[in-house]
C-alpha cells in the first residue's frame, strides 16, 4: 500500500514537471522578440519640363517701336528650395536674323518675367555674358509646379527701327533649375 | 580596403543627397518685315524769305525717315524743277532749284530738282532726321511775281 501511495506520488511530480514544463516553454516563446531598423534616403530632386505647346514660340505683329510679348511657361518639380536662372543662346543675349554678313542682331535684349514673381523683368544674358545665366526666381520652396501649376513665363521684345528687317529672328532660351 | 569601401558608399551617398540642376530650353523666332515711313513738316508750306533779283533764296524744313532697312530718298519736282509762276502756267524761272542735304550724318548731298526723280540721300535703318535746304537763284530776267513748285520725296529700301 506504501509503495502504491509512492509511484502515485512519483507520477504526480513528473506530470507536474512536465506540465510546468510545457507553461514554461511557452511562456519563454511568448517573450522572444527581434527587431529591424528600417532606413530611407530620400534624395533631393529637382525636374524641369517646358511643356510641349510652350517649346517653339512665335512672337507675332512685330513692327518698329513696339514692344512685342510671347507667353510660355516651364515645369518644375521640386523637394527643396529652389531657384530658376535664364540663359540666352546668342553671344549677348539677344535675337539674331537669319540674313546679312554678319547676320543682324536686334539692339534690344529680350527680358522674361515669371508670373507673380515679385521682382521685374531680367534681361536674357548670352554666352558670352558674365554670368552666362541670370536668376529669375529664387528661395521658391519644395512643391510640383506642374499642370495647373505651372510656372507662367512673358517674353517680351523691342524691335526698334534701327533694327533690320528679317524673317527669321530667333534665340533660344534656357530654363535652369537649382537647389537654393 | 574597408575604407576604400567606406569612401566609395559615403561618395554615392553624397551624390544622392546633392541634387543636379535640370534644365529645359525652348525656342523663340519672330519674323520683322520691312517697314519705311516719310514724314514732312505739318502745314507742307514753305516760303522763301528776302527773296531779291541777282540772289539765291533759300527755305527750310526736316525730313524725317524712319526704315528698318537700308534706304534711298530720291527727290524730284514739278515743271522740271523750275518755280512756275502762281497765276500764269507758262511763267517759269531761269534755273532749277537746288535741294541740299544740311545735317552731318549722312554724307553730304546737294541735288538738282527736275521732274525726274533724283537721289538725294542714303542711310541705314533707324529714325533719320534729314534737314533739308531749298535753294533758289532769282535772275534780273525773271519777272516780279508770285512762284511756286510741289517737290516730293520719295523713298525706298536701297
Amino acid at each position: 500500500m506504501e509503495a502504491k501511495d509512492r509511484r502515485s506520488t512519483n507520477w504526480r511530480s513528473i506530470i507536474i514537471f512536465f506540465a510546468a514544463a510545457v507553461i514554461l516553454s511557452g511562456w519563454a516563446a511568448a517573450q522572444v522578440s527581434e527587431s529591424t531598423r528600417v532606413y530611407a534616403n530620400l534624395p533631393t530632386q529637382i525636374e524641369i519640363s517646358i511643356p510641349s505647346q510652350y517649346k517653339d514660340l512665335q512672337m507675332a505683329g512685330c513692327e518698329p517701336d513696339k514692344h512685342v510679348s510671347v507667353t510660355g511657361a516651364v515645369e518644375v518639380k521640386s523637394n527643396t528650395d529652389w531657384g530658376l536662372t535664364v540663359a540666352g543662346s546668342t553671344s549677348d543675349g539677344h535675337m539674331l536674323g537669319s540674313t546679312g554678313s554678319p547676320v543682324h542682331a536686334l539692339h534690344s535684349p529680350m527680358t522674361v518675367q515669371a508670373q507673380n514673381s515679385a521682382g521685374g523683368p531680367v534681361s536674357i544674358p548670352g554666352t558670352d555674358s558674365s554670368p552666362s545665366a541670370t536668376a529669375l526666381l529664387s528661395s521658391i520652396g519644395p512643391g510640383d509646379f506642374s499642370g495647373t501649376g505651372a510656372i507662367s513665363l512673358t517674353f517680351d521684345q523691342l524691335f526698334s527701327w534701327n533694327d533690320y528687317a528679317d524673317e527669321n529672328y530667333q534665340i533660344t532660351v534656357t530654363l535652369a533649375a537649382a537647389p537654393a | 580596403m574597408k575604407i576604400l569601401i567606406m569612401m566609395a558608399v559615403l561618395s554615392v551617398a553624397i551624390a544622392l543627397n546633392t541634387a543636379q540642376s535640370a534644365s529645359d530650353s525652348t525656342h523663340i523666332s519672330a519674323a520683322y518685315p520691312g517697314k519705311l515711313e516719310l514724314v514732312l513738316p505739318e502745314g507742307k508750306e514753305l516760303h522763301m524769305q528776302d527773296v531779291s533779283p541777282g540772289k539765291e533764296a533759300k527755305a527750310e524744313c526736316v525730313v524725317i525717315v524712319r526704315a528698318n532697312v537700308d534706304w534711298a530718298l530720291k527727290v524730284d519736282g514739278e515743271y522740271e524743277g523750275k518755280m512756275q509762276k502762281t497765276t500764269n502756267k507758262k511763267l517759269r524761272l531761269k534755273n532749277r532749284m537746288k535741294v541740299r542735304y544740311t545735317g552731318t550724318t549722312l554724307s553730304p548731298a546737294e541735288t538738282i530738282l527736275s521732274s525726274r526723280a533724283e537721289n538725294y540721300c542714303y542711310g541705314s535703318p533707324g529714325e533719320v532726321l534729314v534737314p533739308t535746304e531749298f535753294k533758289q537763284a532769282f535772275t534780273w530776267t525773271d519777272a516780279p511775281a508770285s512762284y511756286q513748285i510741289n517737290i516730293y520725296f520719295r523713298l525706298s529700301p536701297d
